[in-house]
């Protein structure tokens, strides 16, 4: 991934400064690479690349003026290469089909909203659900509705465009309801610590 | 009046309050005359809710500090390759050599990459250099080899040109010594892989003879 920085605007960041810049979010950073990931252990060695990789080009973290969604890209894109390395299809870019229409997906009728809102109170099932979404859609939706990024922000994560998120996003959250309408209550198989 | 659709286009927006001005009002006044419009909101609301509540696995103990401690490794890693390319051979004047392999296991399997360093050491006619071996957790049967060039030995195993050892790693350091023989004046360079399922880190040391005493020190090298 290649990041454009004026010359000028380059500084000198010691490794007392990065240390700075980075650990407000780490965490953060933990948490987004365990929602990809589904795995302790794989979420702390990505983070661990992503800071040692962030390390050598620490100039260029001065520079940037709003650092999250910045490192949120650089460790997207890191899980994104890993797991094309190893083989398997993690679409940045969207599908054949997919247009930038916002409006897309809203024509999904709701499922009855109360039993819908009891099924996502159960979190397994709610993440059992998620889990079971195409890439691009769970995706989408771990950046936005469960992480809390704005669309701009997930734009600057992923690359795509907004309004090419605003339509994705639209579609996940249609076929999240509808896998949720269609599944037994607590079919949740995966629990997660609390 | 706005249609019912476009309104709820824009609660996402809406709530993480980046709508303009005018977009703004006129949502507000449209939920201010469409129950429907209301009610879907809240739902809205709830989903929200509901997915920022998903619970995740918190790191492990200590999570933060090993990834700033790997960073400070780095750093001093660093530090060290400068101050060693700064110091003219002077530096270099040592009997035990420390060269420094930094590993990243990762358990669920490698990708085939054999990633490099090199070091260049100063050792005296007998001298010992030690690998040093950082694993981030326990490893199992990792495989140590050793390439040797001609006129350099390891005591013990004269003449020997390719050495191999099997060994676990225990989380944090490792040292892996090596008393060296130097048999002639250009010195040589050594290979030392060490593998674990098929990633493979490998380091280059030049050792080069040093001439006079037997002073410690810590002249080597991580690049």
């Amino acid at each position: 991934m290649a990041t454009i920085i004026p010359w000028k605007r380059r500084a000198r960041v010691d490794e007392e400064g990065f240390e700075q810049l980075l650990r407000p979010h780490l965490q953060a950073m933990y948490r987004l690479a365990w929602r990809l990931l589904r795995n302790r252990e794989d979420a702390e060695d990505l983070v661990q690349e992503v800071v040692l990789q962030l390390y050598r080009r620490r100039e260029e973290l001065a520079a940037v003026e709003v650092l999250r969604p910045w490192l949120m890209r650089v460790l997207y894109h890191r899980f994104v290469d890993e797991q094309r390395r190893r083989g398997r299809q993690v679409p940045l870019a969207e599908p054949d089909g997919e247009t930038d229409d916002p409006l897309d997906g809203v024509a999904h009728p709701d499922p009855e909203p109360g039993q819908l809102l009891q099924r996502m109170q159960d979190v397994s099932t709610l993440q059992a659900a998620l889990d079971g979404l195409p890439e691009i859609h769970r995706q989408v939706l771990l950046l936005h509705d469960v992480e809390g990024y704005t669309l701009k922000e997930v734009s600057v994560i992923t690359g795509a465009p907004v309004g090419t998120l605003k339509s994705r996003l639209n579609r996940a959250r249609a076929a999240l309801k509808k896998v949720l309408t269609e599944m037994e209550p607590s079919a949740g198989l995966r629990r997660v610590a609390e | 009046m706005t249609d019912c659709k476009t309104i709820r286009q824009r609660f996402d927006d809406y709530q993480s309050h980046s709508l303009s001005r005018p977009d703004l009002d006129d949502l507000e006044a449209h939920l201010n005359d469409c129950a429907a419009c209301r009610e879907a909101l809240d739902a809205h609301r709830a989903w929200r809710v509901a997915m920022a509540g998903l619970p995740f696995e918190p790191p492990s103990p200590g999570f933060e500090e090993r990834v700033l401690g790997a960073v400070r490794r780095e750093a001093k890693g660093r530090g060290h390759r400068r101050a060693f390319f700064a110091g003219v051979g002077v530096a270099l004047a040592a009997s035990l050599a420390v060269a420094v392999v930094l590993l990243r296991f990762v358990p669920s399997g490698g990708d085939g990459s054999e990633a490099m360093r090199v070091a260049e050491v100063m050792l005296p006619e007998h001298g010992q250099l030690r690998l040093r071996i950082q694993a981030d957790r326990p490893v199992q049967d990792a495989s140590l080899s050793l390439e040797l060039p001609p006129g350099l030995e390891l005591a013990g195993y004269e003449g020997q040109r390719r050495l191999q050892w099997r060994s676990d790693l225990a989380a944090g350091t490792n040292y892996l010594s090596l008393p060296l023989r130097l048999r002639n004046p250009q010195g040589g360079e050594l290979v030392a892989r060490v593998r674990v399922g098929d990633r493979t880190r490998v380091i280059r040391v030049r050792v080069r003879p040093r001439m006079t005493g037997a002073e410690l020190g810590w002249p080597a090298v991580v690049v």
